[in-house]
């Protein structure tokens, strides 16, 4: 691929982003954190140690990185 | 640019901080007594120490007082490198790698590739990690050095002097649980000198609505209170930050870079090493508004004398945060800021020292100088913490001189190996179909993408630079690409090789094989 090719092919693609419009990339950070807090929510206790019982929810990671996730949801939603 | 007298309240804080690092560095040093101590603290690290330790090895000076000039220049947006930088990435290595790289017993993360791939692989990425830790430990000094002749009027070469024997005498002695344990201490001091900028600021431009409003007034400053900016934005358009920070630099930061796995490896078991990884995302959460906000303070504060930044000569950005601390602080919370300051230093410092030592012993000089007594290789460990710590002073006599294009290099050489690194992490960690030749083909071919995607500007009618996020996006698809096509005509490993080095085949024992 010659530079004037590289140039041509990354002048397409960048107009294809920007037709999007402000709300598209705003949403693709809120969607990126939801699909984390889905995962969060269903994967399998036994994946995380969690066979033997679920520990109390102060001391249950998942339960801390669902409140996380959340938080960013937010930030994205006010400041994105 | 005002200089500092600090009163002898604030200098005894400094001292008091300095001697307490000190004291509480040696105190845990006692008991290391093999090079498993040594390198990865026996494995008792508490998940709270470590995530402490995680958050201020990853914020040093440079980032302290960068961040705050990136946020005069940029906004909110300079906060996606915490967010969907940090705290995703994060969140995803605290559930499905971390506990896998705890289990499987490894010191470093080039010991995986190379048990994963093979040993071409693994000293590739070891030298490039030594090289890159180096490099960083001569940024390190020299950002440090500029900071504190403002701050407390050291030479050059005596702030150099100080910060390497402070930091060289309990990270020779204790290895990482010196390390760690000094690093909470530093966390602490860390955020509240940057809470107490932030509060002392806010109150100087009428709080936060009164910030807003004075940098709205602002012609250039229309996008400053977005963390999301348009996809045509020349610097930090929406699809590069998300796919090039999201979803490579920040992964391959948070599972790759030696300096920040190596402590959750010292964790106790694998819930802790999880639960360490959580911990960091909370942190992290708070750290780039501490971060970021004293840059729009300045802003607010100090538009009329800086004026726009496209106007400032290089390496006048640096004084940005030094200015506010010696203008606004009072006596005593001085004192505690400047303990800030030094807090992010030597946390940083001493973090990429041990990391290069570990790094250098178990992935290069081990595999070559083979059963020797555990003493030899701890005594080598040691050795080399001294080593590094000169040539990173050495480093930072050339950094000096052009400190921002060496800084830069230094950025983009590790740009070339990021995106290869996690997709060959990635593959390596959750297919047993990646082989050996498809993995070092996928480094090779990555490394390559980069390589050209750096170089368009300098190409004939070339009259453009691809943002570096670019790049680290399309390397990491090269990267993948390549393992893949090259793994679908080589031969992999058989299951029982695989054992333990993929997550779907678990090892026999419950205890990692360390």
């Amino acid at each position: 691929m010659s530079p004037i090719h590289s140039t041509n092919v990354l002048a397409t693609v960048t107009p294809l982003w920007a037709t999007a419009g402000p709300w598209a990339g705003k949403l693709a950070f809120i969607a990126v954190f939801v699909v984390l807090l889905i995962w969060l929510i269903l994967m399998p206790g036994r994946l995380i140690g969690h066979a033997d019982g679920r520990p109390p929810w102060w001391r249950n990671a998942r339960v801390w990185a669902i409140v996380v996730t959340v938080i960013q949801v937010f930030v994205y939603l006010r400041w994105g | 640019m005002d200089k500092i007298a600090l009163n002898p309240l604030d200098l005894a804080l400094v001292l008091a901080y300095l001697l307490g690092v000190l004291a509480l560095g040696l105190w845990i040093s006692r008991g290391v007594k093999s090079s498993r101590d040594f390198f990865l603290a026996g494995r008792t690290l508490p998940w709270w120490a470590v995530g402490m330790s995680l958050v201020v090895s990853d914020i040093g000076a440079k980032d302290m007082v960068g961040l705050a000039t990136d946020g005069y220049r940029h906004g909110l947006v300079m906060m996606n490198f915490d967010l969907v930088g940090c705290v995703f990435p994060v969140l995803v290595a605290a559930f499905l790698f971390m506990p896998f790289l705890w289990m499987a017993g490894v010191y470093t993360v080039p010991e995986y590739l190379g048990r994963r791939y093979n040993v071409y692989v693994r000293t590739a990425f070891a030298v490039i990690w030594a090289l890159f830790m180096t490099g960083t430990l001569g940024t390190i000094f020299v950002s440090a050095a500029v900071m504190f002749e403002i701050l407390l009027g050291w030479s050059f070469w005596f702030s150099v002097g100080v910060t390497a024997i402070l930091v060289g005498i309990y990270t020779t002695v204790g290895g990482l649980k010196a390390v760690v344990v000094t690093d909470t201490l530093s966390c602490i001091v860390l955020i509240v000198g940057a809470t107490l900028i932030c509060v002392f600021g806010l109150a100087e431009v009428g709080g936060f609505s009164g910030l807003k409003q004075t940098v709205d007034q602002l012609s250039w400053t229309e996008h400053h209170f977005h963390l999301v900016l348009p996809a045509d934005h020349p610097e930090f358009p929406w699809p590069a930050v998300l796919l090039g920070l999201g979803f490579v630099l920040g992964p391959a930061y948070w599972m790759g870079n030696q300096a920040i796995v190596q402590r959750t490896l010292g964790t106790r078991s694998q819930a802790e090493a999880r639960a360490s990884y959580v911990f960091c995302a909370v942190l992290k959460m708070v750290f780039p508004l501490l971060l970021v906000l004293p840059g729009l303070i300045a802003l607010a504060m100090f538009y009329e004398e800086l004026g726009h930044p496209d106007t400032w000569k290089e390496g006048e950005g640096n004084m940005l945060l030094p200015m506010m601390v010696v203008r606004l602080l009072p006596t005593g919370v001085l004192g505690i800021v400047v303990g800030a300051f030094l807090a992010g230093v030597l946390s940083n410092l001493d973090s990429y020292i041990n990391s290069a030592s570990t790094l250098v012993v178990n992935d290069l000089y081990r595999p070559i100088v083979r059963a020797r007594d555990d003493r030899h290789y701890l005594l080598v460990g040691r050795g080399l913490v001294v080593v590094f710590l000169i040539a990173g002073a050495a480093v930072a006599y050339f950094v000096v001189l052009r400190f921002e294009s060496v800084y830069k290099a230094f950025q983009t050489f590790m740009t070339f190996f990021q995106g290869p690194l996690l997709a060959l992490l990635l593959l390596g960690m959750l297919t047993r179909r990646a082989t050996q030749w498809g993995g070092l083909a996928g480094m090779l071919i990555g490394v390559g993408t980069a390589a050209v995607m750096h170089s368009v500007r300098f190409w004939p009618g070339g009259q453009f630079e691809i943002p570096y996020l670019w790049v680290a996006w399309w390397s990491f698809v090269a990267a993948v690409a390549g393992t893949i096509l090259v793994s679908l005509v080589t031969r992999p490993y058989d299951t029982e090789r695989l054992r333990g080095l993929v997550c779907w085949i678990p090892a026999d024992n419950e205890e990692a094989p360390v």
